[in-house]
């Protein structure tokens, strides 16, 4: 069963068909630059496992390796997209999915769309976070652009802004459009996305840098730093200087930091000047407020454009920082002094093994190996800093794909997060909406639902951190200072909230039962429904007919074919004697049981 | 796989093979049997503490002021600043007509009178009158300037760098693990964890001797406890519901209970991280069914009804709402209750308030959370004084850090040192510990402050009191004649000389 029947391609090919890839994206020409980047990459990485390359096969092998990349590379996989997966190679699939257009409705335009719905109703509904939210279970659920979507929701949890907070949640329409934002330079080049996040009107209120003015040395007022420090800590380079593997590097013993107090003062004073965009008319009312004082008048569109200089708000003195400095400005000149600022930090060698090893960790395993890490940073480096080829280099990474190392590994993997645990259910059992809206919306309890939400982080430091190590755990006394990030939303409360809130999407499904707001008719469904449910005649429902298929099917389905002999048999003896008199409820308590106790255990648990 | 194995922890590891032979239940029995077997130190009265985390770093210049006159007078200046003064107040009265939050919507600040002022006069933020009064009752401390340390340090010291400091400083989520575990984020065990150490023993289910009522925190974890996480909706069952007739059933079927319980805490691969969830399941499941039939109801007094108890009068919203922290802080005081019928004589819990990180609206959002704070507090303590036991439970809060000083227009950014309150019967309140910071004027050409030895730059407090002190006193308290237990769990006192007590305790 972990034979590697098919062909495989060594080393050079593999990377070769990788850099193809990464120049494409990138939007360059194919030329003789491939060649040489292409050296510069093989050359730089000094530590690649030759051996556990020459593993990587071009394909996947059987449906296993099909699922189990699919698990990895997407919100869960279907039988029917495993199935097409094995028909083709993995590099097809990945380009398949790159080149994918972006959705036709975006997240913004689900927004207006269920905005529009409302205002045409009685009383009045307006759009609002739960918007945000269905549209994203919508394209988790539903989207074809899987890869896409499961990057940006990654993105999403390194770049955070959460409508726990009291602006990204009131003006939830340009947190919409933070996440479209998202999707649009999930495989483009980093400097944009960080760009775009920091000029991005619901981050620029989220870390308060929206309407930041320039210090007043007199008084003694300084820039708000906040933005100035996260852009650092979270979003590019992170606190310590890293070597290429993402290990720290060290000087007389110690850790190095990348910065210190007066760089943060030094970056703030960057983060000035910016505000709201007025298109008609920028006064200091649209750069306090966002209301022109002359007009009155606000642009409806204020929290989805990009945030616009204002150059009198703008320091002008030195701004120092990692080791360069912006000279004093005669005129102030917001928008260089960001992009040399963005520049600098987007050059910085720490953002490849940063945000690699981030990604990495949101889509593979929570402990790559550094060798795992440096390629995934070569290959981004060797880029010129794409997103497309860092994706590609985490999903294809000898590491990554060699299922029977993974297996037998004890600390390879990852716990999946509790909202990659229902869209992996919600995919794989065909759930459908009703409205066509995936009305899902709060998750967030963790004693009654799944402990988290999307969007919806406690603070700018996500709902979990890379770092987190479960104190008191197996995973924290092996050695090599392992972490496991998903644990930190793991406790006695939220395992037995998450079983709870299981059972009955298993039974009812999911989501509101009518237009939010408004009373349904008694009896109506959850809108969000798996497809045994309905469909009486489905594939899985005749399969319960038959234990041991059944639980294969499970298998397939849910656990890229790892299913334990003892859970195997587990399920078999449980379901087999459940007999009503009507064929139906047969099936549908022996589809509850099983589902609800794979659900329950480990093995679904941690994704490997 | 190998695991490192310190000497200290042998005897622990062998109790816990003793009892692995009860297979699924090992995890939390490890804790039940083997650790509650030790039970012979035997405490004979009950004693907690609660720690209560304000998320974000508090802004302690603006909690607890000193309103002598240049301190008064360089916080004022410095604090005054465009668009929105963030200046507080005082010997003024409230101002309904002002912008909610605001200094003058506020009123003044409430004046209190420590029995060793220092020469000083001091005042608490104009929202905080019931532990305004609770000072004034003598159950409420303040701590004065107190925060991470690895040593005493001058400002000079720190300038130079000649002197170690708990880095990475001024970060949020190292700082937070800092105050609770003196180390940077990805500590394994922290102090409240290794107070719960000490005294595991003295309880019956040990399991319960380290609580959270809010998210996972490392400050509960020591080297043998780990935390048990309640939920403010009490203890939660994993799937399965009694029928009728009491008996669990999970789709309708009692098999399914069994095998739900055997599925979910027996690993069925070596893989580490499926073994550690497995190990929470079984901990769940197994507390679960000893805290549900001690819990008492959330809506008989002196807890409830919660629809009342649990609302705090909101600063943005201008109405009731309920409070986060004072439900959390309920499911504490529900526990303690259910304490004496668990066998649990010494625990400790963890609560927390997010939002604290004021970068901008200050006025508003820091009056919200001082309103929060006061509220559940008070109701806490009301809580503990009706139960009886109002001087076995002693409450402190903690946060990452204090704020600056200066002002960035309508807000403030990332300090150090801060001001915290310790509440209890058992605390010597009415009084401040430890040397209050003068507030200096900033330097004329930049915010060095070099007019205060107490204030780095953009007035920051450089910490003359340290977590690990406040610590060793409160385990002091907890677990008398154990000092040198203590100087094993805070290692970084003995860098502070004969001051391991700050004092503010009655024994």
């Amino acid at each position: 069963m972990l034979l590697h029947p098919t062909p495989r391609k060594a080393v050079a090919a593999l990377l070769a068909a990788m850099l193809l890839c990464c120049t494409a994206c990138g939007g360059g020409q194919a030329n003789s630059a491939n060649a040489t980047t292409g050296s510069g990459l093989t050359s730089g990485s000094g530590n690649l496992n030759s051996q556990s390359l020459a593993m990587v096969s071009e394909r996947p092998a059987n449906e296993q390796e099909a699922a189990r990349f699919l698990t990895q590379a997407t919100f869960g996989p279907t039988r029917a997209e495993a199935a097409r997966l094995q028909g083709m190679s993995y590099q097809q699939w990945l380009n398949e999915q790159f080149d994918k257009p972006l959705p036709a409705k975006g997240h913004l335009a689900y927004w207006d769309e269920r905005d529009a719905a409302g205002q045409a109703m009685t009383p009045k509904i307006n759009g609002s976070i739960r918007d945000v939210i269905s549209s994203f279970w919508a394209h988790a659920i539903s989207g074809d652009d899987q890869l896409r979507q499961r990057v940006a929701f990654a993105l999403s949890e390194i770049f955070v802004v959460s409508m726990a907070a009291t602006c990204p949640a009131v003006n939830s329409r340009g947190t919409a459009d933070f996440l479209d934002m998202l999707n649009r330079d999930a495989f483009g080049s980093y400097r944009k996305l960080l760009e775009d996040v920091a000029m991005h009107p619901i981050m620029g209120c989220y870390l308060s840098h929206i309407h930041n003015a320039k210090e007043d040395p007199t008084k003694g007022r300084i820039p708000d730093e906040n933005f100035a420090r996260e852009v650092m800590q979270l979003f590019s380079i992170g606190l310590y200087e890293l070597n290429a593997d993402g290990t720290r590097k060290q000087a007389n013993g110690a850790d190095i930091p990348t910065y210190g107090p007066s760089d943060i003062a030094g970056m703030a004073k960057v983060f000035t000047g910016f505000s709201w965009e007025c298109p008609l008319i920028k006064d200091d009312g649209c750069f306090d407020r966002g209301v022109s004082y002359q007009y009155m008048w606000s642009d409806p569109d204020r929290w989805v454009t990009r945030m616009q200089p204002y150059s009198r708000f703008h320091s002008t003195s030195e701004k120092a920082f990692l080791g360069v400095k912006i000279a004093k400005q005669d005129s102030p000149d917001p928008s260089g002094s960001l992009k040399f600022a963005l520049d600098t930090l987007a050059q910085h060698p720490n953002v490849g093994p940063f945000i690699g090893k981030q990604l990495i960790q949101r889509l593979v395993t929570s402990n790559p190996s550094p060798q795992y890490v440096e390629r995934v940073s070569n290959a981004f480096k060797a880029s010129g800093g794409n997103l497309r080829a860092m994706v590609y280099a985490v999903l294809m990474d000898p590491e990554a794909r060699d299922t029977q190392a993974a297996l037998t590994n004890d600390t390879f993997g990852k716990v999946r997060e509790p909202i990659l645990r229902l869209t992996a259910l919600l995919r794989a059992y065909g759930a459908t909406s009703r409205s066509g809206s995936y009305l899902i919306s709060f998750t967030e309890e963790g004693s009654s639902a799944l402990n988290q939400q999307p969007l919806y982080s406690p603070t700018v430091f996500n709902f979990f951190r890379p770092g987190y190590t479960p104190p008191g755990s197996a995973i924290s006394k092996a050695p090599g200072n392992l972490v496991a990030p998903e644990m930190q939303l793991v406790n006695e409360t939220s395992v037995a909230g998450y079983v709870n809130f299981m059972r009955e999407v298993l039974v009812i499904g999911i989501g509101d039962t009518g237009y939010f707001g408004t009373t349904p008719a008694p009896g109506t469904p959850a809108d969000v429904r798996l497809e045994y449910m309905d469909n009486l005649q489905s594939n899985v429902r005749k399969l319960s007919e038959s234990p041991a298929d059944f639980v294969e099917d499970i298998n397939q389905r849910l656990l890229y074919g790892t299913m334990s002999a003892s859970l195997r048999k587990d399920l078999i003896d449980l379901i087999t004697p459940i007999k009503y008199l009507e064929v139906d409820t047969t099936q549908n308590y022996r589809i509850w049981s099983a589902l609800i106790i794979t659900l329950a255990s480990p093995e679904f648990l941690v994704q490997r | 796989m190998t695991f490192a194995t310190s000497p200290s922890r042998r005897l622990f590891l062998k109790q816990a093979s003793a009892v692995s032979a009860l297979g699924a239940a090992a995890p939390l029995a490890l804790n039940l049997a083997a650790m509650g077997s030790a039970s012979a130190s035997g405490a004979t009265d009950y004693k907690a503490i609660v720690c209560v985390f304000l998320q974000g770093g508090n802004d302690g210049f603006s909690t607890v002021l000193p309103t002598d006159t240049d301190s008064w007078a360089n916080y004022t200046a410095v604090r005054n600043q465009t668009p929105d003064s963030i200046a507080l107040l005082k010997d003024v009265a409230a101002s309904a007509t002002q912008p909610r939050g605001s200094p003058a919507w506020l009123g003044g600040v409430l004046p209190i009178a420590p029995t060793n002022n220092q020469g000083r006069s001091f005042a608490l933020h104009p929202l905080l009158t019931g532990l305004r009064d609770q000072f004034n009752n003598k159950q409420l401390a303040i701590l004065a300037n107190i925060g991470t340390l690895v040593e005493p340090l001058s400002k000079d010291e720190y300038t130079k760098g000649t002197k170690s400091t708990p880095a990475p400083l001024f970060s949020h989520n190292d700082q937070s693990s800092q105050w609770m575990a003196m180390a940077a984020e990805g500590a394994r065990k922290g102090w409240g964890g290794k107070l719960a150490d000490l005294i595991a023993s003295d309880n019956q289910n040990a399991a319960f001797t380290a609580i959270s009522a809010a998210g996972n925190s490392v400050w509960l974890y020591g080297d043998q406890v780990k935390q048990y996480h309640l939920s403010t909706n009490g203890a939660i069952r994993f799937g399965y519901r009694p029928d009728g007739n009491g008996v669990n059933r999970l789709m309708n079927s009692t098999a399914a209970v069994d095998l739900i319980k055997k599925v979910a805490t027996v690993p069925t691969s070596s893989n580490l991280l499926m073994r550690d969830l497995a190990d929470v399941h079984a901990s769940s499941i197994q507390a679960e069914a000893i805290i549900s039939q001690n819990l008492p109801s959330a809506e008989v007094s002196p807890f409830g009804p919660s629809a009342s108890t649990l609302n705090y009068d909101s600063v943005v919203w201008g109405n009731k709402q309920n409070n986060v922290l004072a439900q959390q802080l309920q499911s504490v005081a529900r526990m303690i209750k259910a304490a004496p019928a668990m066998g649990l004589k010494r625990q400790v819990f963890f609560v927390s308030l997010g939002g604290f990180d004021t970068h901008d609206q200050q006025n508003l959002r820091h009056a919200e959370l001082m309103a929060q704070l006061n509220h559940a507090l008070v109701y806490f303590q009301g809580m503990v004084n009706q139960l009886g036991i109002a001087n076995q439970v002693t409450t402190f809060t903690a946060s990452d850090f204090g704020r600056a000083f200066t002002s960035n227009g309508d807000g403030t950014d990332h300090g150090w040192g801060s001001h915290h309150f310790v509440l209890g019967g058992a605390v010597k309140g009415g009084d401040i510990y430890g040397t209050f910071p003068k507030l200096g004027a900033k330097n004329t050409k930049d915010n060095g402050f070099d007019s205060s030895t107490d204030q780095l730059y953009n007035g920051a407090l450089l910490p003359k009191q340290s977590v690990g002190q406040l610590g060793a006193t409160l385990g002091n308290w907890l677990k008398p004649g154990s000092a040198s237990l203590l100087a094993d769990a805070f290692p970084s006192i003995k860098n502070f000389g004969s001051a391991t007590d700050l004092g503010f305790m009655t024994s």
